[in-house]
């Protein structure tokens, strides 16, 4: 199989991910943080091992405030509705997820929302935010890669203003942690959103929120965390603040090793890679008859995640030919980023979305452009 | 040497100053759960378990980083150190 759908969820994982999480369920198989026997102990201290890498990783200097979450779209309900309240105002972008999307709308009519524009190849003016801001602006959120094209967000410009005005910036860093270096403090990154299960390279089932202000998010949801059992009020320390319940513990040893062939290999490195993918899959999608390109057409400012369309096929159909016909994985249509296709001119079908990870390699694109020009 | 508890409410927060104590400082703790006759414990909480000569050192990450503990204590008699 060619697996080119790495923007959904990464596949394969690297041998130590595996080989982490089979281990975990032998020797890590107790409740974290709850018990004081030996193996729960030794099990809260894998955890807090893989805080302490996710905070590294991101330039966050307390890995308490790394809270662990099930997926991306988790950990943003988690700080928008954490944040917002009634009568306060949101920015986003067009360019956004329905992660995104979905829990700022589900905040209406409380909360008022609105959306920066993007030109026809997903890229966001941050001169334009400044117009945008009201006195009740509380939270600017925003995807830093589109899941749909692959333009690259211009964050430390957006963090910028939002540092100026007071208002908490909170990243979605799902189709950039793993790929794109990231440094909270650096790049004045109040809050951000990432999947553990993309291209940090861990299981499914992982994700982070990670927090870097002294803004305390209301909990969305409350329970056991092994601390303070006679009260009943959630605990205000992080990360047991929102994190109630037992934790995927497999999911999260997976992930530190995920982090681990990651700063093994380099950030850099990977970004290499994926960029000279990508460069020679653009140039043989535009030579390609009736195949248009979306998004931007170098890799300047973009990921290896690459949409087309073609002037006569569906894109699902096309699809489901690679599928069928060659064992290519990819994904077509709107990829929960309806907005985006409104933006890039795609509204009307969606697009193939072809997404790179740090396994796949130049014969494998070979063999997708074959494919592609000979489809019928 | 005697051994003495700091008690912590987050296993977190434990696990936190441990980390620190041995990569910053060299100095070995263990994480056990809080013992009840404590008395301090508002339920499940944990504290870390090290040598009487490394308290103040440890005390002091505590308080100079507004870590939250209720408190470092005897192992034995469970006196109030701190
Ligand atoms: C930009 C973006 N945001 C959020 C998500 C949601 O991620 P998850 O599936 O981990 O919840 C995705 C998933 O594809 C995404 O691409």
């Amino acid at each position: 199989m060619i697996y080119l759908d790495n923007a959904a969820t990464t596949w394969p994982k690297p041998n130590q991910v595996t080989e982490a999480v089979a281990k975990s369920m032998k020797y890590y198989g107790a409740n974290p943080g709850r018990s004081g026997h030996k193996m729960a102990i030794r099990t809260s201290e894998k955890v807090y091992e893989c805080r302490e890498l996710v905070a590294d990783f991101f330039g966050l200097s307390n890995p308490a405030n790394v809270v662990f979450t099930q997926n991306s779209t988790m950990a943003l309900n988690f700080a928008i509705h954490g944040i917002l309240k009634a009568g306060d105002h949101a920015i986003c972008t067009v360019m956004d997820h329905n992660s995104v999307l979905r829990p700022l709308f589900a905040k209406s009519p409380d909360v008022d929302v609105s959306y920066l524009g993007a030109d026809s190849e997903g890229v966001i003016d941050p001169s334009e935010l400044e117009a945008l801001i009201r006195p009740n602006t509380r939270l600017v959120a925003m995807t830093h890669v589109s899941n749909v094209c692959g333009t690259v967000t211009p964050v430390e410009d957006i963090a910028k203003v939002c540092r100026q005005h007071g208002i908490l910036f909170l990243l979605d860093a799902s189709q950039s942690a793993g790929i794109i270096d990231i440094d909270m403090q650096q790049m004045k990154i109040d809050l951000l959103a990432a999947p553990g299960h993309k291209a940090l390279y861990g299981p499914m089932g992982t994700g982070l929120l990670c927090i870097n202000t002294d803004f305390e998010l209301a909990p969305i949801m409350q329970g056991g965390t092994g601390s303070y059992s006679k009260e009943l009020t959630q605990p205000l320390e992080l990360p047991d603040r929102l994190e109630s319940g037992t934790l995927n513990l497999p999911g999260i040893c997976g992930l530190a090793e995920g982090i681990r062939y990651i700063n093994r290999i380099g950030i850099a490195n990977i970004r290499e890679h994926e960029a000279k993918l990508t460069a020679y899959l653009l140039d043989g999608l535009s030579r390609i008859k009736d195949i248009n390109i979306i998004g931007k057409k170098n890799t300047l400012g973009r990921t290896g995640v690459v949409s087309f369309t073609h002037n006569s096929k569906d894109c699902v159909d096309i699809s489901s030919y690679l599928s069928s016909n060659f064992s290519i994985a990819t994904r077509s249509m709107y990829h929960c980023a309806y907005k985006a296709h409104e933006a890039l001119g795609t509204s009307d079908g969606g697009t193939v979305r072809v997404s790179l990870g740090v396994f796949n390699t130049l014969s494998e694109i070979k063999i997708l452009l074959y494919a592609l020009k000979n489809m019928m | 040497m005697n051994n003495v508890l700091i008690v912590f409410a987050s296993a977190t927060t434990a696990n936190r100053v441990k980390s620190v104590l041995r990569k910053s400082f060299g100095i070995d703790s263990a994480l056990v759960q809080t013992p009840k006759a404590l008395g301090v414990s508002s339920g499940c909480s944990y504290c870390l378990k090290m040598s009487a000569e490394h308290l103040e050192t440890a005390w002091k990450l505590v308080s100079s980083n507004g870590l939250s503990s209720k408190g470092a204590f005897d192992s034995k008699d469970y006196r109030k150190l701190k």
